[in-house]
């Protein structure tokens, strides 16, 4: 196959826009994609301070690289969980790359918010790694970028992430996570901004990226992620694309179009200030990070006493 | 005569005759193109890529999650 724009060997086929391209004309088209998901969604403002959150995966290192090509000037935010074995390499990666291209990277310590590494914590509160996992990184990205005076957060999350998110929360019937699924999520009551330039792009798109610029990315795959849903809403998702192509796209930015039409006397949920942090939570006492320190300091006190 | 190929997939190594396309390999070995890229020694390729001989050929999964 030969690339539509110039007839040089194609090195991808994109199946979603029904074109083969070159290495060239595949960079070409990525950047555009994220540019037009910028102006799409309004996601940058003038003066704005971006962090990028990187884990040292494909993603987030490619994120960093296209803004960084594209001149926006964006920090780095990495965040350790401490799962041994894993978490090493990721922040190897992440350091690497800043190195690499002269970037500022931030480096955080899920132990120093919760008192203990991932793998330690889901023990004392029973709760899933992803989930828990999950919460801390959106918790500490959020504090940290409102303490160092950042205006907005950008995060690697994909079209495939986005759709297969979108058709697990419609599965499972959580229509206020739906409702607050967007590529653009503005700052509210303590809640930085949040962005996802790659919106219109998907892993496939964005591994091949990485691998044609070079970017030396972690390929292991985190051990608590074998067992999470996610991958298998992601499978399924991608089953029906194979048979009809386009169909990530269409359902997640149809999605976003139609929302406001068809939930419109919807009520979001209401945030307040934790008592503790004053991190934005729903709830009507502590946030979730508080609650699940306070189990942590509970139960090791007991585990010490026993 | 067909030569053969070596292919990585999902990390184990094979070999198979060098003929057809990666699409062919892909359907093969049951995967879905979607979540797949393929590397023909050390370089990116598109599924229409004809296996020739002495090729390694890498399928890598690209989707992740947590």
């Amino acid at each position: 196959m030969i690339c539509k724009k110039c007839g040089k060997e194609a090195v991808i086929k994109i199946r979603a826009h029904n074109i083969s391209l070159c290495e060239e004309h595949f960079a070409e088209f990525f950047i555009g994609r994220v540019e037009k998901a910028i102006k799409d969604f309004r996601m940058l403002k003038k003066g704005d301070k971006v962090l990028v959150a990187v884990s040292g995966g494909k993603d987030s290192l490619s994120l960093w690289d296209v803004l960084t090509d594209m001149d926006i000037k964006a920090d780095g935010i990495h965040i350790n969980s401490g799962i041994e074995g894993f978490s090493e390499k990721l922040q190897e990666k992440a350091e690497a790359f800043a190195k690499k291209r002269g970037l500022k990277l931030h480096i955080v310590n899920v132990e120093d918010i919760l008192g203990e590494p991932i793998p330690k914590a889901v023990k004392l509160v029973g709760r899933t790694p992803c989930s828990l996992c999950g919460l801390s990184r959106r918790y500490i990205m959020n504090r940290y970028a409102s303490e160092m005076g950042y205006t907005v957060i950008a995060t690697g999350h994909n079209l495939d992430d986005e759709s297969s998110n979108l058709l697990a929360n419609m599965v499972k019937n959580q229509w206020d996570y739906a409702l607050r699924q967007s590529p653009h999520l503005p700052e509210e009551r303590g809640l930085k901004r949040r962005i996802k330039p790659f919106i219109y792009l998907s892993e496939r798109e964005i591994a091949a990226y990485a691998i044609l610029k070079g970017i030396d990315y972690c390929e292991e795959r985190c051990p608590y992620s074998k067992k999470a849903t996610s991958i298998a809403y992601k499978e399924a998702i991608n089953h029906i694309e194979r048979f009809s192509p386009g169909t990530k796209h269409r359902f997640i930015t149809e999605f976003i179009r139609s929302r406001d039409r068809l939930f419109k006397n919807q009520k979001g949920v209401e945030l307040k200030p934790c008592p503790i942090c004053g991190y934005p939570t729903a709830s009507d006492g502590p946030c979730s990070l508080c609650r699940i320190k306070e189990r942590i300091k509970e139960r090791s006190k007991k585990a010490a006493s026993a | 005569m067909v030569g053969i190929a070596q292919v990585v997939v999902q990390g184990k190594k094979q070999e198979v005759k060098a003929k057809g396309t990666i699409r062919d390999l892909m359907k093969k070995f049951g995967l879905n193109p979607e979540i797949h890229l393929s590397l023909v020694n050390g370089k990116l390729k598109e599924e229409d890529y004809r296996l020739k001989d002495g090729d390694v050929v890498e399928i890598i999964r690209v989707i992740s999650g947590g």
